[in-house]
């Protein structure tokens, strides 16, 4: 046998033995972990998004949990960027939410817990009484609330809740006949007390009989209304009626700023407090006359 | 054989496996490019030297596939130890001759794999009838040019 013979004899041998070696050691689950690592080093991008399940398939748990966790890692920093910037976004809406409220004299909301409703229920017999919500005692919402409605970009005052339930809640319309909020005209400073009269329409009752209104008159509620934060608006003189010699007042029709026959949602704040109805309200000036609630 | 002759060899070797499993694949086809390579330098230069170049080119196509990882290592031994070894009885040089056996041996080569599977892995490694077919015809095709390279990078 001569030496080259020799050498390959010996060589074939060798790998042999380590090829065995290999082959009867669990190292192909390794080699797996490796080869999937490494594929997963030198181009992640496949391993996004829907993808991932598909070339995971076959890779071994622990490997297979390293690259998931990475790719959960990558994720939730991309949402927590995205919300970073939603947060921006948020702030800078909430700013210019702040200024234009302001700017249209909406300023009741301020530090105000608020949560929003949708309207589940009508009284069938008494339309303009009561709505049922879909909110209760368990989602924060307490007896004596003032809700209000929005038409279009405008608050207007919807009624307050007088029923309490576990998961709903009663709401007493300003239209019902037992409704009443002490309002003002800013225009004028005069300030009434706006009723129900179980109708669409409301009326503005204990007003000056020399004081002059007209039609389209904007109605806010006053600061001294116990139940609803001042500035909220009511809604605006449709009519003047005329003046009755033998009562010493006149009473104006207010049509409401929301009409509560379209009402899908609600927003119900937290009962008024003696600290929120301290400030007036900005844009309009200061009541003349003294009213009820 | 200068070493850094073989180690161009060694890495064009994985280079052409690559291409030719990716870019030159059809139907899902593709030819035994690194068995071939092996087949070639044991052809060229002997068993000691074909036996190294298939022992690693093995070990590289053993960690690619995934599956029982050290039977191509053993394959390519076997085969650059059989063939090194038998050189001097059969004709190496012309290009049919060269086709032939490497047709012949591709299919022996894919069995003794699927064989491993089931004995280290319980299940046989079975490529598909159209892949055991013809994965041999495209490597007849390819082996002059393999045995050509191994010559040309492996001289005696």
């Amino acid at each position: 046998m001569n030496r080259d013979t020799r050498a390959a004899n010996y060589l074939l041998l060798a790998f042999s033995a380590v090829a065995l070696t290999l082959l009867i050691l669990p190292t192909t689950g390794k080699v797996r972990q490796a080869r999937a690592l490494a594929a997963y080093v030198v181009e992640p991008l496949p391993y996004h998004g829907d993808r991932l399940a598909a070339r995971l398939e076959g890779v071994p748990e622990g490997a297979a949990r390293l690259i998931r966790a990475d790719v959960e890692l990558l994720e939730a920093r991309r949402r927590l960027e995205e919300a970073e910037l939603l947060r921006a976004e948020n702030a800078a809406l909430k700013a210019d939410n702040e200024r234009l409220s302001a700017a249209a004299g909406v300023k009741p909301l301020a530090g105000r817990t608020v949560r929003w409703a949708r309207v589940m229920e009508r009284d069938p017999q008494n339309w303009y009484r009561s709505v049922m919500i879909d909110a209760g005692e368990e989602q924060g919402i307490r007896l004596n609330a003032p809700v209000v409605g929005v038409e279009g970009s405008t608050l207007g005052v919807v009624g307050r809740v007088t029923e309490v339930n576990p998961r709903t809640a009663k709401v007493l319309l300003l239209s019902d006949e037992l409704s009443a909020v002490a309002a003002y005209l800013p225009g004028q400073g005069w300030e009434g007390l706006v009723t129900g009269q179980g109708t669409a329409l409301l009326a503005m009752k204990y007003l000056p009989v020399d004081a002059k209104f007209t039609v389209g008159d904007e109605v806010y509620t006053s600061p001294t209304s116990a139940s609803f934060p001042p500035g909220l608006p009511v809604g605006r003189v449709s009519r003047v009626f005329e003046r009755d010699a033998f009562l010493a007042y006149q009473t104006v029709e207010v049509e409401r700023t929301v009409a509560t026959a379209k009402l899908k949602e609600v927003l119900v704040l937290a009962p008024v407090t003696e600290a929120d109805a301290a400030p007036p309200p900005e844009p309009p000036a200061p009541p003349k006359k003294g009213g009820a609630r | 054989m200068r070493v850094l002759e073989a180690a161009v060899l060694f890495f064009g070797g994985l280079a052409a496996h690559w291409l030719a499993s990716t870019q030159l694949s059809v139907w899902g086809l593709a030819p035994h490019v690194l068995f071939v390579l092996t087949l070639g330098a044991a052809a060229a230069a002997g068993p000691v030297q074909g036996m190294c170049l298939g022992f690693f080119w093995g070990l590289a196509l053993d960690a690619l596939s995934g599956h029982v990882f050290g039977a191509n290592a053993l394959g390519f031994t076997l085969a650059a130890y059989g063939l090194g070894t038998l050189r001097r009885q059969m004709d190496t040089a012309s290009p049919p001759s060269q086709a032939v056996l490497a047709a012949a041996t591709a299919p022996l080569y894919t069995l003794f794999y699927g064989f491993a599977g089931s004995l280290f892995e319980h299940r046989f490694l079975w490529p598909g009838w159209a892949a055991f077919l013809l994965d041999p015809v495209y490597t007849a095709l390819l082996a002059p040019f393999a045995f050509s390279a191994a010559r040309r990078f492996l001289k005696p």
